[in-house]
Parts: structure tokens; sequence; C-alpha cells
């Protein structure tokens, strides 16, 4: 197994293919081209970037490019199929709480002032227009996009797209959004560590991915103080503010990258009652929890993605052990 | 010949009353009767919508091992008996 792992986007890359390492050194080299050109791309933080320039154009047709319009499409979807838990117009709102510049720069001047807390806005991003034969984009007047979560998905799917052409087993994570391809040989799926999202240097829990995508949204990973406020990435789109969640992480499966890091938000930002909702609508979606004290929670599908040791001999549960605390 | 008349319809809609009931008797005994209650059914409609379980973390296997008396507990079971560099975490 081949690996390279590098950071962009404000986060690590991790590759891993299977293959000869003199075959496999074009593959990783274009996937490091690939996620360079997706960051000038997609970034916020870049005045000339494509969404930059999506963003100013708001309230008049934006000439996107394919990548763009893919994502854009993909992004109205999925917040359509979250009933609006999931919405990349909360732009905003990211900076009203803060995140007005790279995580790496809020860290650096954290604490920031005190902001107030604004009011509530309806969405208005069911009303983007797009128009598939000539790839435009008409974002409403006022509404302003950030695709940070999903571009990585987008960016991991199309990055495995890439690198399958030189293996039969290959894997790109962006960040913790993974996509897969194959499997490596001898191996019934690929191992992924569960990080503890308490402690970085931790693990929960080994997951075992054997096809399509893979993400987590969590609570602790971009954090910050403004005031004497503690404040998060995920944002409500109902609140307009971070989200208060009874979780600390939540990873999802599902056929596209694109679609588990949108329902891994989602469910995060919803809770249990739409974590399950969305479960029961959607078959090849799994889910697992990461609560407050580091306990795991998830469905019954989930069981059969975590790696269970082979000679593991259950004790019989004590009676504390056997009270369901859900 | 008016009162033959008058027991004649007597008897003629007698016999199709009788007819009748007899014909509905025998539609309804060799109709399609519903499907008694299946418990094993019922549970299948209410278990479409997922319900969260609690799921064992590396440490709950640790632990557990360890009361078993187990010296150590396999970790990882991949042909290169490596932990997996691949990792999961809030992007």
């Amino acid at each position: 197994m081949e690996y390279d792992e590098f950071s962009a986007m404000n986060t690590t890359i991790q590759v891993a293919a299977e293959g000869n390492q003199d075959d496999l050194k074009l593959g990783f080299q274009q996937v490091r081209h690939f996620i360079a050109e997706c960051e000038a791309c997609f970034s916020r933080f870049r005045e000339d970037s494509e969404l930059c320039q999506l963003n100013r154009s708001a309230g008049s047709w934006f000439q996107a490019s394919s990548g763009m319009f893919d994502l854009m499409q993909e992004a109205l979807e999925l917040q359509q199929l979250t009933d609006g838990l999931f919405d990349p117009s909360v732009l905003k709102a990211l900076q009203q709480a803060g995140y007005d510049r790279s995580i790496d720069a809020i860290r650096e001047s954290s604490p920031l002032p005190a902001a107030a807390i604004p009011k509530p806005v309806a969405s208005r991003l069911g009303q983007t227009r797009l128009d598939p034969a000539s790839a435009g984009i008409y974002l409403p007047a006022g509404v302003q996009i950030d695709l940070g979560g999903i571009a990585k998905g987008w960016i991991a799917e199309k990055a495995t797209q890439l690198l399958a052409e030189y293996t039969p087993a290959c894997a790109v994570s962006t960040g913790g959004d993974m996509a897969f391809h194959g499997v490596p040989v001898g191996e019934p799926a690929w191992q992924v560590t569960l990080e503890d999202p308490r402690d970085e240097r931790g693990v929960l829990a080994i997951l075992q991915a054997r096809s399509g995508g893979l993400a987590t949204s969590s609570v602790t990973r971009r954090r910050w103080l403004q005031g004497s406020q503690v404040r998060h990435h995920i944002i409500d789109p109902r609140t307009g503010t971070p989200a208060e969640v009874e979780w600390l992480s939540v990873s999802v499966g599902a056929p596209k990258t694109t679609a588990a890091e949108a329902f891994a938000k989602a469910i995060l930002i919803g809770g249990s009652r739409v974590g399950t909702q969305l479960a029961g609508k959607i078959p090849e979606l799994w889910f697992i929890a990461v609560n407050p004290d580091g306990s795991l929670s998830g469905t019954q599908k989930s069981k059969e993605i975590v790696y269970e040791p082979v000679d593991f001999q259950p004790a019989a549960p004590t009676r504390a052990e056997n009270t369901n605390t859900l | 010949m008016h009162k033959l008349t008058k027991t004649f319809l007597h008897l003629w809609m007698s016999l199709a009353s009788v007819a009748g009931l007899a014909f509905g008797w025998a539609f309804l005994a060799h109709a399609q009767k519903p499907a008694p209650l299946i418990q094993s059914q019922v549970q299948i409609v209410t278990s479409i919508q997922p319900t969260l379980e609690p799921i064992l973390t590396i440490n709950d296997y640790l632990m557990t091992g360890a009361r078993n008396g187990a010296r150590s507990v396999p970790m990882v079971q991949n042909s290169n008996n490596t932990f997996p560099r691949l990792r999961t975490r809030g992007s």
C-alpha cells in the first residue's frame, strides 16, 4: 500500500492506493495538482476564486465551470433532501460568528471581539436557478455561499476517480471526508480510524468502509472564542448561529461522499430524530455519533461497519451496563 | 286467474329470496379472508424507522478483554498487521 499525506484546504489530505510505487507516483502527482486547482476554485478566502466571483455575482447570472455547476446542483438537491438542515448559504452567519478568515488566522487572533447575535433569516437558497445548457447559476441577491464541507467531499470523490485510472484500489481523505474505490487485495474493506473528537490523538473505533463515501462533522475541530462565547463552524440554518448539538461528532456512510458530508452536518444539527428519519428514508445510509462522554451511538447498520476483534468474547453485562441510556 | 297470478308471484319471490340467501352464503364462504395478525410482520412494519443503539468503542473491547482475563485484544487484522493510517474526523 502506498500513501501520500499533505496539507491543503486548511486540512490534512490522505491518499492511499495499492499497486506499484512507480505507477502510482504519477497518479499521486495528479491528485496533488487537482486538489491545488480545486482549492483555488472553491476557497472563500481567496478573492480571485470562482466561489468568490459567484458570490459577488449574486443577483445576476454567473457562467460557472462544470465543476462548480456540478457541485451547486448537488448542494441544492441535498439541501432539499435534508429539509434545509444542510444549507451552504449560511456564509454570512458563519462570518458573523467570527469565521471570516482561515481557521489558522482565527486561532492566532482568538479571542475575537464579541458580536451581537444575528436575527434568524429564512434561507433563500431555494430561489437559486440553474441553467444546465450554459452552466449558468443565478444566486438571489444577498445570498452568499460557503461550499467548504461539501466541496471537500466532492474533491475526494473526483480525486479517487482520477486515481482509479492507476489502481484497482484507492482511497482519498480530505480532512475526514473520504471516498473509496475497490478494496485492498486480501482485505474485506478499508480500515479507517474514527478519531476521538475530544482528543485528536485518541481513536474510538475502527470502521470498515467498502465503497462510496464516508464523512464526519464535528463541533470540536474548528472552535474559537468570540467575546466570552465558544463558537464552532457548524451553523444551524434555522437560527443562523452555531448549532446547539447533542453529540460531539457524527460520521456518516453513504453512496457518495458529498451526500455523506451533507447528511453528517444535518444529523449533527438535527440530532437523533433527524438521524433516524434520514436513515429510514435512505437504506444505504448509516451513522455513528460520538456522545459528550466519548461513548458511541449508531444505527443497527453501523454495527456492521465497526470492526470487532475476531477473538472478542463479550462478557456478561453487569446490571449497570445493561441499562440503555438512549 | 288473478288469484293464480298472485300465488305464482308469492312463490317466485320466496324462491328468489331463498336462492339469493344461498348464493350470498356460498359467495362469502369462499371469499378470501383477511390474514390473521402475525406478530413478526407487525414488528417489521414498526422497525422501518431505525433506532439508535450503543456501539462498543475500542476502549470497551479492551476493558472487557481485561475483565475476561485476555492478555491483549487483537485490534487490527489486516494483512500488513498495521494500525490503519486512514482516519476520519470533523473537517
